[in-house]
């Protein structure tokens, strides 16, 4: 719908700054509810006995049916268009309105939603759909375009929440509280997952990352999985620390003594607390220490990426290293703030700090929670589209941050170098831990062997197709056929381009780490053939167009593809050996797919190839590691009585049982 | 006469713990005792049925047990007191000894009894639902190209699953249906509960044909032999029917004692040195504390306490029960809210009649909510039983809370400092609360106290807590503890049972610090009779030649002598 001069930028919406049990607390109340600016959008409208009456809480991006199968009913859908709702944002927060339970997932999720379209320079989009449940319609490109993230705010009991990739759905659950106190037997009411921000951001982006980089979800290294937990859990942190409401009632308790690392760390940890069994990463960042009654951040240490395999526990390294590098970037920019306000001295008075001083440090901490995220977010352009561990990540963080912001006057690069560093995070294949070290290496030797006219001239017609197409579909089946080619000419595609004439060019395998062996060739390495690109097959995965400004006021534009290969692998681990399978169908027991990937980032203005971010399809040592992840040896397996544990991966998607079965 | 030595004979019927214990005074007998009798659900060893293995024990003893032990009612390990069978009514049993746990007046057992019932039925009918809805659903899902034959694949694995581990309380075949289930649930003795008919087939040894029937109907789900519909799997629809026949094998193995002072409660920190003279029998366990139901070992205080764990799976219980069962009213149903706010709620009966009158809108979203969710092209998402598969978090749940419930004892020949320890099926959270234990005995006429810590490093006899799996034996408090040169560990297991048992990590530290003394009762893939034919290199050879002097093997038993 075309907008109109009337229409608000935003529709307010009240709800839960945590979760509903900070309201239950003296200290917390007040800063518990706060209200939610979304992006005002067009919502569905409900037809009812061919009336209609008002909308569904169902927009562009999100579709939330509020089905509780256990108990067997619907609750009503909210009419967020309702004219006493516009009038007073929103419900005010409940928890026993399932109506005000659909706000609050609206509210966050789309907050949520709108965090990552900033950072990325685009729309985002869901993942596609697996299969159609109609066979041969599958197939088809277009049929699996997601319009709708499925959201169930009441479709569990049970005390988790999960976001589902076979369905692309969140599922949320709800269950009895524990009693306050054991010894009484009194039940302590019923626990809603759907009225935390945090666990709503944090199932969310498990959605997004999935949309973005879907290879993730494949449990390669110890990394992986603990990366998608890892990388929510940040995103569901730094969202929270956006907040300054909630940052200024934390900065103005503090009175004399302002230790900013202990004052929001500890917040950090409140949140986690609030939201139950989501907890155990931000143990992470510190801990009460009972015996001095302090809180107390915990020390680093560097053998902990190197000894720590369990996801949960390694996914606690990488946000607690995101933090420490949150924190330290807001101490340096506190610091003349507080020399202004001590005279000089920067030693705090005693009693409580004047409210100026409050807001200036809260909204200093909320502007640089925001870079941060935003610093996370739009990394994932420049990770490579599979198998990612830690060290991928920093070089992504550091790349595309010098990419927006040259100048890194504030030192936000180096305090994350330091924090991952501090916990024994090197990445692999860098020579020191400087910033040039760690970015990729720019305009990789291929030139012209890519960008060959035709090859360039799509780039910039993608960028012309897409530039003004807000329409969530048409970008997605406009994106197919760019990589596709037109219907009815399949040569104009990129996949063509590359096929055709990319492939032959040397330079091209050794840039991509991908193979493009002679046909003959291809089932020795265990690669499937292509009559098309008479070589192994490779897929074009994913095509966006990232419209950036950057904080000078230039203008980035950059096109990112991403390539993808397998090729069947077994190891024997007794003798060492390698030996190959072509991956179609069934395989021998012992085999597994290995994949490579590459992601290029290409430079429009420029017409160049800017980065090539790959993992190598030939590369022997990542084929053990993951071999030797996957059967158990570096801590894979968690021996699961009773379940097996890829069983429960492929039921209901990977994130469903990692907070309830695994301890 | 003084006990010097004991004698133990492992039973290798299969997936399953039975245990005789032999005292002996020099070469005369002093004293019999029996620890569990039970095969797993549709298990069986050819040559080693049940049958011939309670004869050994009625031929062994001669139909006399002096104590006649049962740890925790699971199948696997009281299946031969089924009143059904009658296996061991012919015995003399002069004492019965169970955990504190089974004591009808204990009011701690009373509430975690009411639980575990409650949650036992839950499991079984979720385990039938899940299976229904994965024979249903299996069609559509095979039919998918991409993901969804895994998806099915991993479904029907999963369903399985559940129902193994609900096959650990029997068969289903027990219709307990409104009054007679709220009774039982409230703690009211299962025979006294069932109706008359019920008992006939339940209780009377004539009903003996009918149970044989029953056993067939396969309770574990086991795979289908003729698959019947689309999807490959056969579901009965059996949900009126549970299996309460765990109880009644321990209701009546109660009734087995002589008389009823002849029953024993244990409770954990006890000692008894009456029974057997030169034996001192420590209870370790069930533990009376909030460690009761810890299954894992996890950081983070708020875990440890088991009410937490219970409660937030309370919710599904109810759910489970409220929409399957149709035989009991539930008061308690589970559902979130009971304030109907200015709209009724709609009933997803009334929800599917409404989309099913919906007509389909092409052009634009559907102004139905309900049609959206209901529609066949939005089948795929679906979540109609999603909710079921939290039966497998209850199934783990209610494992480790039935099998913490297990009594433990540590039997200790005095004067020798050895120590055999038989755990039951006790997992993390019962291990960690023996270190609050501490017992006053006297040496040679002198004072002196014990800890769990002395009996680990006194223990030259390990029967390996739940058949070798991850959680039920400890490491740093437990097995590291167990230092003592002549340490012997046996697994009473079967390969290919359950997922993750015999756990390879857990044999490995075995075997590392038994030295090579493991001996497994049914597994073919780690035979006793190969474990004890070459001698491993990290023991010295007299050592060895000294374990393999005091084992016996033989198709229906192992048995290995510890003397003072």
């Amino acid at each position: 719908m075309a907008a109109k001069e009337t229409t608000p930028a935003f529709r307010r919406l009240r709800g839960y700054a945590f979760d509903p049990s900070l309201s239950l607390r003296l200290d917390t109340r007040t800063v518990n509810k706060i209200t939610y600016k979304v992006h005002w959008e067009e919502l569905e409208k409900q037809v009812r006995d061919g009336k209609p009456c008002g909308s569904l809480p169902v927009g562009e991006y999100v579709e939330i049916i509020d089905v509780d199968p256990a108990t067997g009913v619907f609750y009503p859908p909210l009419n967020l268009d309702d004219h006493y709702l516009l009038a007073q944002d929103g419900l005010e927060p409940s928890v026993s309105n399932p109506q005000f339970h659909q706000q609050m997932v609206y509210a966050v999720t789309m907050t949520t939603i709108n965090n990552f379209e900033r950072a990325l320079g685009r729309k985002i989009q869901w993942a596609e759909q697996y299969w159609s449940g109609k066979g041969s319609k599958a197939k088809n490109d277009a049929s699996r375009f997601v319009q709708r993230l499925r959201i169930y705010p009441h479709a569990l009991r049970q005390a988790n929440a999960y976001y589902d990739p076979n369905k692309k759905a969140l599922l949320f659950g709800y269950f009895p509280a524990a009693p306050a106190n054991p010894e009484l037997h009194l039940p302590g009411g019923t626990v809603f997952t759907c009225l935390s921000h945090d666990i709503i951001a944090h199932e969310t982006t498990h959605a997004l990352l999935d949309g973005l980089h879907g290879r993730y979800s494949e449990a390669t290294h110890p990394d992986t999985r603990a990366f998608h937990e890892a990388f929510a859990d940040i995103v569901a942190l730094f969202q929270h620390f956006t907040f300054p409401e909630v940052l200024k009632h934390q900065i103005g308790k503090t009175r004399g003594e302002l230790d900013a690392q202990n004052l929001l760390g500890q917040l950090a940890q409140q949140f986690g607390e609030a939201t139950g069994s989501y907890h155990s990463l931000r143990d992470a960042i510190g801990k009460y220490d009972t015996t001095e009654k302090k809180w107390k951040p915990l020390v680093p240490n560097p053998d902990d990426y190197r000894t720590k395999m369990e996801f949960h526990d390694r996914g606690a390294i990488l946000v607690a290293a995101v933090f420490d590098a949150f924190i330290n970037i807001y101490k340096q920019r506190a610091k003349p703030m507080l020399r202004i306000a001590t005279g000089g001295s920067g030693v705090l008075p005693m009693g409580e700090l004047h409210p100026d001083l409050v807001n200036e440090l809260a909204s200093l901490a909320a502007g640089t929670a925001d870079r941060v995220l935003r610093m996370c977010v739009r990394a994932l352009d420049y990770c490579p589209p599979v198998d990612i561990n830690f060290g991928d990540y920093l070089r992504a963080v550091i790349t595309a941050d010098i990419d927006m912001v040259p100048d890194d006057e504030n030192g936000y690069r180096v305090a994350f170098i330091e924090a991952f560093q501090k916990r024994g995070i090197y990445p692999q294949g860098v020579k020191s831990m400087s910033e040039e070290a760690l970015c990729h290496d720019k305009h990789p030797t291929i030139g012209e062997a890519v960008m060959v006219e035709g090859f360039a001239a799509l780039l910039r017609e993608f960028k012309a197709a897409l530039a003004y197409e807000t329409n969530r579909r048409a970008i997605h089946d406009k994106t197919r056929q760019f990589i596709a080619g037109k219907t009815g000419d399949d040569d104009n595609g990129i996949h063509a381009y590359i096929s055709l004439d990319m492939i032959m060019h040397p330079l091209f395998s050794k840039v991509t780490g991908l193979l493009f062996p002679k046909r003959e060739d291809c089932a020795k390495l265990g690669m499937p053939y292509s009559h098309y690109s008479k070589s192994a097959r490779f897929q074009v995965d994913k095509m966006w167009l990232a419209n950036r400004i950057t904080p000078d006021g230039e203008i980035v534009n950059l096109v990112v593809l991403t390539l993808l290969q397998k090729r069947g692998v077994v190891y024997k681990e007794d003798s060492g050996a390698l030996s190959f399978f072509t991956p179609n169908g069934d395989g021998p027991a012992d085999g597994f797919v290995f994949r490579g990937g590459c992601t290029l980032v290409f430079d429009l203005d420029n017409l160049c190839l800017k980065y090539a971010i790959a993992k190598n399809i030939d590369d022997k040592e990542r084929m053990v590691q993951q071999y030797l992840y996957q059967s158990g040896s570096l801590g894979g397996a968690h021996g699961l009585t009773y379940f097996d544990e890829t069983e429960l991966q492929q039921m209901a998607g990977p994130f469903a049982f990692m907070h309830t079965y695994a301890h | 006469m003084k006990a010097t030595s004991v004698t133990v004979r492992m039973y290798r019927q299969g997936f399953g713990d039975c245990f005789l214990l032999t005292f002996k005074a020099g070469t005369k007998v002093v004293s019999r005792v029996l620890i569990d009798c039970g095969l797993k659900w549709g298990d069986k060893v050819v040559g080693v049925e049940i049958e011939k293995v309670v004869d050994d024990i009625r031929k062994e003893t001669g139909g006399k047990l002096d104590v006649l032990v049962a740890t925790h009612e699971h199948w696997d390990h009281v299946s031969a007191f089924d009143p059904a069978k009658g296996y061991f009514d012919d015995f003399a049993i002069e004492n019965v000894w169970v955990a504190w746990t089974e004591k009808a007046t204990d009011k701690d057992a009373k509430v975690i009894n009411t639980r575990l019932r409650k949650g036992a039925v839950a499991l079984q009918l979720a385990a039938g639902a899940l299976m229904k809805q994965a024979s249903e659903n299996g069609a559509r899902l095979k039919a998918d190209d991409e993901r969804g034959k895994s998806t099915f694949a991993a479904r029907a694995g999963f369903s399985g699953s559940v129902g193994k581990v609900a096959g650990f309380y029997g068969a289903f075949n027990t219709p307990l249906q409104g009054t007679a289930l709220k009774d039982w649930l409230a703690g009211k003795p299962l025979k006294n509960v069932l109706l008359p008919e019920q008992k006939k087939t339940q209780g009377a040894k004539k009903a003996l044909v009918k149970t044989k029937t029953a056993a067939k109907q396969t309770p574990g789900f086991a795979a289908a032999k003729n698959p019947a519909t689309d999807s490959g799997i056969v579901y009965k629809d059996k949900y009126s029917n549970l299996s309460v026949q765990t109880q009644l094998a321990m209701e009546h193995l109660l009734g087995l004692a002589k008389k009823k002072s002849a029953i024993s409660y244990w409770y954990p920190g006890e000692l008894d040195e009456e029974s057997i003279p030169g034996i001192r029998f420590y209870i370790l366990g069930p533990p009376k504390n909030a460690f009761l139901n810890k299954e894992d070992p996890s950081p983070g205080k708020d875990k440890e306490t088991y009410l937490r764990m219970n409660t937030a799976l309370d919710g599904f219980v109810d759910g489970v029960l409220d929409k399957f069962y149709t035989g009991a009213d539930f008061e308690e149903k589970g559902a979130p809210f009971n304030n109907r706010t200015a709209q009724a709620f709609t009933s997803t009966e009334d929800a599917k009649q409404r989309a099913a009158n919906s007509k389909p809108n092409k052009d634009s979203y559907h102004p139905d909510l309900f049609y959206q969710y209901y529609a066949a092209e939005n089948d795929w998402r679906n979540i109609d039983h999603d909710w079921l598969d939290q039966a497998g978090a209850l199934a783990l749940q209610m494992d480790n809370d039935t099998n913490n419930t297990s009594l433990v004892l540590a039997i200790e020949l005095i004067g020798s400092d050895k120590v055999l320890l038989f755990p039951g099926d006790a997992q993390v959270g019962s291990w960690l609360s023996w270190h609050e234990l501490e017992w006053e005995v006297k040496n040679n006429g002198k004072k002196e106290k014990v800890t769990t810590p002395d009996l680990l490093k006194n223990t030259v006899f390990y029967k390996v807590g739940h058949h070798g799996s991850h959680n039920a034996t400890v490491k740093k408090l437990g097995l590291d503890m167990m230092s003592h040169p002549e340490l012997v560990a046996f697994v009473p297991e079967k390969q290919d049972q359950y997922n993750g048992i015999l756990y390879e990590p857990l044999m490995d530290a075995l075997n590392d610090k038994a030295k090579g003394r493991v001996i497994v009762s049914a597994d073919d893939t780690a035979k006793a009779e190969d474990a004890v034919k070459k001698k491993p290199g990290n023991i010295s050879a007299t050592a060895w030649n000294k374990f393999k002097k005091n084992l016996k093997v033989t198709k229906l038993f192992v048995e290995y002598t510890v003397s003072a």
